[in-house]
This record gives structure tokens, C-alpha cells and sequence, in this order.
């Protein structure tokens, strides 16, 4: 057969036979592979010009199957200086026992999308942001009419007590119990009014605040090297990820986006500043992941330029930046900080050079989540369920933060049982969910340690099995009230909640 | 991010511009520098050009719409280059040409390739020009129909 | 009080007009003004249309206006005021939350000399009236 005529195609295209012996193959395959005939010549299969386990695998399959088929996307990287991103799709030619196999590369795609899609988080951080400052400046034309509506009861709230203080010098006070009554209502329903103003208007200024959720720091960190992926073979950076953490899942309670974000900016700002050295020396950025006993840190290091002296405090600044017009905003670090503060964790520059390194401090997962219910919370309502939920799965507490978050209820979490009990001890919570089968501390060791603390509300387990006899005997002992057999969903959660919150009323 | 176009003018005359293309063309490729010459004939030396990509040849494409009125001739073309313009038509106008390029010799000698510069002309029915370097026949290193095929592209 | 208030024979004791939407804050103002036995008459008004009645309808020495109210600035009672010959020698004490620049300029050139901020102390109010009226 005359396969000359593949010749005038784009596409990479070449032909084995059983033995994987190259057959024939067309022009653009020499220049894809980057191999002129003299080469090719040289070599009698396949796996000798493309060394991939894929392509060969998927060769042996259709010549079984003896029918095409197309593989998803693929890695070559045995080609010399390149890392090509392909499609391939093999056909199977029954007349001469041939399989041809035809290469669509789609290096430039996956490149510019990640590029691209950097490029628009940026920029929506950048909307945001000028959104916020339209905000303050709304605010500011609006400060007249609120200024004026808080001025009023906080009038009538000064000058009623002025009467009251003036009722007290009085001589007759039990006459005037009435007047003293109204007085007094007065002032309270004034400082309500300015209350609510306010509240109004934090909520105008907060209005969306990110969905945050239980994750790993490890799965961030995994993430973000994947999307700089590229940009780190091509610049040929090595990046190593150590850590010192004692389980493989430290949760913490934020916007995974965000912090993916973070991350990659830093991870640039690294690769960036080692492609300026022009060295030959090592070209490596490390990641380490540490814990202490209210935080976990992550210090990212690299054997860039480093950061001279000068300019050490200003790089945090919005709109710095070192580099050429259209290579950066200069907002990176801004953006990473505004978003670590907004975690209450921190950002700094703990060695300007040999190796350069930022270390990020980001609280645990239960500080945080305390903080964020205490923030949201909605003092007008009477009733303030604390619920404490102990499980080192993430998809469970997330599961829990969905189904019964709301204004008058809190769940806080804890991923084992050292941080439980250390939020236990302060005495707040209506209800606690115990995972029964935890590494560090099984259900019944944790319930007496609980137990011991002096919390009477109900315990609750979360178990995957239920042995009816243990069970009865650990209810009448007390030790435990009810359990929850998993897997559970929403409606499983909201009415065991319900059940056991009227026990607490 | 570090390897980014840079243009510089070499020559500066007052019908003509050279200029120097170092880095890759790619999609971030800006090409100010050549469309605000507006000389008659514009040079211009891709020497030193690394990589270029399919984006790159979008950008470059477009920057020839606003250099119709010259005359513009490419010269020290690589490899990556040459492989480029093979594949994409537009790249050649009537108003560009190539002067010269680089094509690849194998060196059996030194057991090596070697990007020897050759002007268009010495390309004749589309064959490979017979190169001697230190008393042996270098080898045409790439396929001949597949590497000369921009010289029968007239634009 | 730590302010010392003058004698006033009963036949010169002013009368003051209180206008501002807020109902409470007229009433603390009235019961201020009254506590200091100064005044022959202290009346109110939830409004400027209210108040131009009342004005028409009684003899006022001072008028206490806040500078936002419901239907009209207050500013614009004092404008019409002085149009009228009747209301010639009325004062006016300008009450306001707020102003911000572009409100001051109408607050001056209405020809309002005495603002007070709110919220201002019972001493404030008192001393203010007694200045403005030229008592004590």
C-alpha cells in the first residue's frame, strides 16, 4: 500500500507491525519526534524512538482487539529537551496486519490554559478588589445619611440619661418610678437602633464572604505544584515537598481556591527568581510542612536571586513588582497576604536569600472554626447550639458544616482527640459527635476522657457498625447517649440534632 | 517568562531597517518595535530566535497585516523556524522572502549535527546543496520535500 | 446643671419652637428647655410644614430646627422666614447629625450662624440657647 500520501498530512503519523517494527512513517512524525531518517533509520522499533509504556500498551491492545481506539491525554517525555502533551489514536489495518497510529499534540492548549487560568484568577481578585474599594467609596457617600441616622438615638440615648442622672438628684424618686422606666427603655431601644445601623452595614461591606470547607493542607499543596507543573519542568526547577506533620491529613478550614492561589503565587515568585540567576547550580524549591501545637507551617524555600535589602519591605505591597510590564501585577504577594490575614494566619519573609524562603502560619482547624461561628453569630437569637463534631475524615465534617451550620447553631470541629479536649475544657458545647474509630484514640477511651471533663450533655458516635449489647451497656452507663451509623447524610444529621436539642433546652 | 522576545535594531538606514530577534515568539510576542519603522524594506535576522509555537506564528502572522507596504526579508532562519513556516501558510507574502536559513548536516566524522547557514538560491529542484566541512561530505540531516517546501510557497 | 442661669422677669420669657422628625428628640429638647423655668412657651413640630404653621399661628423668639426633616432642609424655613417681615427678628439654631461640605455651603448661605452637632449634652443645648437669645 502507497503510504506516501500521509506525507502531505499534519499530523504526526507511524506505522508498526506486530513486532512493533517500524514500517513506514510520514514527514511530520520525523519532525515531531524530532528525528531526521538518519536516526529513525537507525532504529528497528517504535519504543526505541518513543520509549512510553502507554503507546506501546495501547499498540499490543489493538492488535488483540483488532479495532481503533483513542487514548486520553498522555505524557511523552522521552523525547529529547521536550515534554509534549498528546492525544493518539491507533487504527488497526486488517489487510496488511498493520496498526497505524496517528499523534494530536495539545502541548499549547494545556499550556495556555493553565496560564490562562492564573491569569483570570488574577484578574477576579483584582475585580474584587476594586469592587471593595467602590464599596468604601459607597460608603462614604452614604456615611451622611447613616451619620444622621446614628446621630438621633444616640441623642435621645445621651440626653435620656442626662434626665435620668437629673430624675436621681431629685428628691421624691418613687414618683417619678414611671419616668425612670420609660427613660431607661429609651436608652436601651436607642443603642438597638445603632446596633442594627451598624450591622447593616458590616453586612453591605462582607456581603460575600467565600465558601470556605474542611481540607488538607497536603491535598493544596498537591494541587498547586500540578498547576505550575509545567512551568517548573520547563524552567527545569526541581520542587520537593517534606512533611513533618504526624498524619497525612493536616485539615484546616478555608477557601481550597484561594489557598491554591497562594500557593501558586509564591511557587512563581520562586521560579521566577531562579531563572534570573542564570546559574547552573541548583535550581530547587522546597516545600515544608510543619506543625506546633496551635498552627501548622508551611515554609516554601528556593535557591532564587533572593531578595535584596531594599526592597524587603516593600514587596508586600499592592501593585510592587520587580518585573517587565505585562509579567506581573505586582499583586501576588498583596493578594497572598489579604488572603492568609482573612484566615487569621500570616505571611512573611523569613530568609531574603541562600534560600530565599516565606513561611505561611495558618491556625488549625479548630481554632478557626471557633472564630468563624463566633463571628457569625447572631447574638438576637435566644438560643446558641455549640455542637462539637471529632472525626479525622474531611468529607465528614464538611458534611456536618452543610447540613446544620446556620445563625443560631455552631459546629466546631476537631480531627483528633488532643485538640478536642482542649476545646472541651472550656466548657461550651451542647453536643459532641465522637468518630468511634479514630487511629490515635478508639470511641469509648475518648467518651470517658470526655466524660471526665465534666460535660453532662449528650455524646453521640459515629460508628459504622452497631453491636446492639455494647451499645445498651455503654447508654446505661452513661457513657455515650445515642449513636449515628454510618454512612449518614443531611437528613440523618438534622434529625439526631433535633432530637437531642430539646434534651438540651 | 525568561526567555521573552527581545527586538533590536542592528541597522538603521534611510530606506531600510535591520533588526535582531532574540528569545521565543510566542502568544505574549509583541512586534512594536518593526511596525513602527515604516521603511521601505525591513530586515530581519532571526538568529537568535529559540523556540516558536503555533501561537507565536498567529502573532507574527498578524503583525505582516501592518507591514504590507514594505518589503521584508527574512534571514538566518532556524531550524524551529523553518519547521514553522513549512506548516502554516502566511507566513510568506508577496512582499517576504527568505534570504537565508539554517539546515541541518550530520557529521559522521564528529558524530554530530551541525546547522549550516544556506541561502535560498543555492536550493535548487528542491535538493539539498552538497556541504564539505574539514574533507568530508557532510549529510543532509532532515527530509528534503519536507524541509525545502517553503520556497515553493509564492504567497 | 453646671450652668448658672440668669433671672428673667415673666414677661420676658422667650418662647421656642422645636422642629425635627425625630418625636423623642423634641420632647428631650422641650423637657431640657422647661427644666430651666427660662421659658414662657416650648412647643413642637414633627416637620416644616407643621412648623411654618405654628409660626404663623404664635409668637416665637427662637427656632430649633434639625437640618434634615421629612418634607423640606431646614434650611429652607429659615430662607422662607426671612422673606417675612413678621419673622424679622426670629433666631434660628440649626440641629444636625451631619454635614458634609456641599451641605454647609446651603447651611451659610441661608444665613444660619448657630449650628449645634448632635448628640450634644444638655449643657451644650442650654448654653447655646442662652448665647443665641442673649440671656445671662
Amino acid at each position: 500500500m502507497n503510504f506516501e500520501i500521509l506525507d502531505s498530512l499534519f499530523e504526526p503519523i507511524v506505522i508498526v507491525n506486530k513486532d512493533n517494527e517500524i514500517v513506514y512513517y510520514n514527514h511530520m512524525f520525523s519532525t515531531f519526534t524530532k528525528s531526521s531518517p538518519r536516526i529513525i533509520k537507525n532504529k528497528k522499533y517504535l519504543r526505541e524512538i518513543i520509549a512510553t509504556s502507554f503507546l506501546s500498551d495501547m499498540v499490543e491492545l489493538i492488535f488483540k482487539t483488532e479495532s481503533a481506539t483513542i487514548s486520553k491525554e498522555e505524557l511523552i517525555d522521552s523525547l529529547p529537551d521536550q515534554e509534549i502533551h498528546v492525544i493518539i489514536k491507533g487504527a488497526f489495518l486488517s489487510e496488511q496486519s498493520l496498526v497505524m497510529i496517528s499523534f494530536n499534540d495539545i502541548t499549547i492548549e494545556k499550556n495556555l490554559y493553565q496560564k490562562y487560568r492564573y491569569q483570570i484568577d488574577e484578574l477576579k481578585e483584582i475585580h474584587h478588589q476594586i469592587v471593595q474599594a467602590d464599596k468604601l467609596s459607597t460608603i462614604g457617600e452614604i456615611t451622611a445619611s447613616i451619620s444622621h441616622e446614628i446621630s438621633n438615638p444616640l441623642t435621645i440615648a445621651s440626653g435620656t440619661l442626662e434626665l435620668i442622672k437629673a430624675l436621681f438628684e431629685s428628691d421624691d424618686l418613687n414618683s417619678q418610678k414611671e419616668l425612670l422606666d420609660s427613660c431607661l427603655n429609651d436608652v436601651i431601644e436607642s443603642f438597638m437602633r445603632i446596633n442594627n445601623i451598624i450591622k447593616g452595614m458590616k453586612k453591605f461591606l462582607h456581603g460575600n464572604e467565600d465558601k470556605k470547607e474542611y481540607v488538607a493542607i497536603e491535598e493544596i499543596i498537591e494541587n498547586s505544584t500540578r498547576l505550575v507543573n509545567s512551568q517548573l519542568k520547563k524552567s527545569q526547577v526541581n520542587l520537593s515537598v517534606k512533611n513533618n506533620t504526624e498524619s497525612n491529613e493536616s485539615i484546616i478550614y478555608v477557601n481550597s481556591l484561594k489557598m491554591e492561589q497562594l500557593f501558586i503565587n509564591l511557587i512563581k515568585n520562586s521560579i521566577d527568581s531562579i531563572n534570573s540567576t542564570n546559574g547552573e547550580s541548583d535550581k530547587s524549591i522546597q516545600i515544608t510542612l510543619n506543625e506546633t501545637a496551635m498552627c501548622y507551617e508551611i515554609l516554601i524555600s528556593d535557591t532564587g536571586a533572593g531578595i535584596p535589602k531594599e526592597i524587603q519591605d516593600k514587596i508586600f505591597e499592592s501593585f510592587f513588582t520587580t518585573k517587565e510590564v505585562g509579567e506581573g501585577t505586582g499583586l501576588g504577594l498583596a493578594i497572598a497576604t489579604k488572603i492568609i490575614e482573612s484566615y487569621q494566619g500570616t505571611l512573611e519573609l523569613l530568609s531574603p536569600i541562600a534560600p530565599t524562603t516565606f513561611k505561611i502560619t495558618i491556625p488549625k482547624m479548630s481554632t478557626l472554626s471557633i472564630a468563624s461561628s463566633t463571628l457569625n453569630r447572631d447574638n438576637d437569637q435566644e438560643m446558641n447550639l455549640n455542637i462539637l463534631v471529632i472525626d479525622d475524615e474531611v468529607k465528614i465534617l464538611n458534611l456536618f458544616n452543610e447540613s446544620i451550620s446556620s445563625n443560631n447553631i455552631n459546629v466546631i470541629c476537631a480531627s483528633n482527640p488532643t485538640e478536642a479536649l482542649n476545646l472541651i475544657d472550656d466548657g461550651r458545647f451542647n453536643i459532641i459527635f465522637i468518630d468511634y474509630s479514630m487511629p490515635e484514640m478508639n470511641g469509648d477511651e475518648l467518651a470517658k476522657k470526655v466524660r471526665k471533663l465534666n460535660y453532662k450533655g449528650p455524646i453521640i458516635y459515629l460508628t459504622g457498625k452497631a453491636t446492639d449489647s455494647k451499645i445498651k451497656n455503654d447508654i446505661s452507663s452513661g457513657l455515650f447517649n445515642d449513636h449515628l451509623l454510618k454512612p449518614f447524610n443531611k437528613e440523618d444529621i438534622t434529625s439526631i440534632v433535633k432530637k437531642w436539642e430539646l434534651g438540651v433546652k | 517568562m525568561s526567555d521573552k522576545l527581545v527586538i533590536n535594531i542592528t541597522k538603521n538606514e534611510s530606506e531600510l531597517t535591520e533588526f535582531l530577534l532574540q528569545g521565543q515568539i510566542d502568544e505574549d510576542s509583541t512586534f512594536e518595535e518593526i511596525t513602527s519603522s515604516l521603511k521601505k524594506k525591513i530586515i530581519i535576522d532571526f538568529n537568535e530566535v529559540t523556540l516558536i509555537n503555533s501561537c507565536g506564528v498567529r502573532e507574527w502572522i498578524n503583525f505582516l497585516e501592518n507591514v504590507k507596504d514594505s518589503t521584508i526579508i527574512y534571514k538566518n532562519c532556524p531550524q524551529v523556524v523553518i519547521e514553522q513556516i513549512n506548516m502554516v501558510h502566511g507566513f510568506i507574502l508577496p512582499n517576504t522572502s527568505i534570504e537565508s536559513f539554517y539546515a541541518p548536516y550530520y557529521s559522521e566524522k564528529s558524530d554530530d549535527v551541525i546547522k549550516v547557514l544556506l541561502l535560498s538560491d543555492q536550493i535548487i529542484d528542491g535538493k539539498a546543496p552538497r556541504i564539505e566541512q574539514d574533507d568530508e561530505e557532510l549529510e543532509f540531516d532532515a527530509i528534503e520535500a519536507q524541509y525545502f517546501q517553503f520556497l515553493k510557497q509564492k504567497g | 446643671m453646671s450652668i448658672t442661669l440668669p433671672k428673667i422677669k415673666d414677661s420676658e420669657k422667650p418662647a421656642v419652637l422645636i422642629i425635627d422628625d425625630e418625636v423623642k428628640i423634641c420632647l428631650l429638647i422641650k423637657t431640657f428647655l422647661e427644666q430651666t423655668k427660662l421659658f414662657r412657651n416650648v412647643v413642637v413640630a414633627e416637620n416644616a410644614s407643621i412648623g411654618m404653621l405654628k409660626l404663623r399661628n404664635d409668637e416665637f423668639d427662637l427656632v430649633i430646627v434639625d437640618f434634615q426633616l421629612p418634607d423640606k432642609e431646614g434650611t429652607y424655613l429659615v430662607e422662607m422666614a426671612k422673606k417675612s417681615l413678621k419673622f424679622r427678628k426670629l433666631k434660628f439654631l440649626l440641629i444636625s447629625g451631619y454635614l458634609d461640605n456641599r451641605s454647609m455651603i446651603n447651611v451659610i448661605n441661608s444665613g444660619i450662624k448657630h449650628v449645634l452637632v448632635k448628640p450634644f449634652s444638655r449643657d451644650d443645648l442650654i448654653s447655646k440657647v442662652l448665647q443665641i437669645l442673649k440671656l445671662g
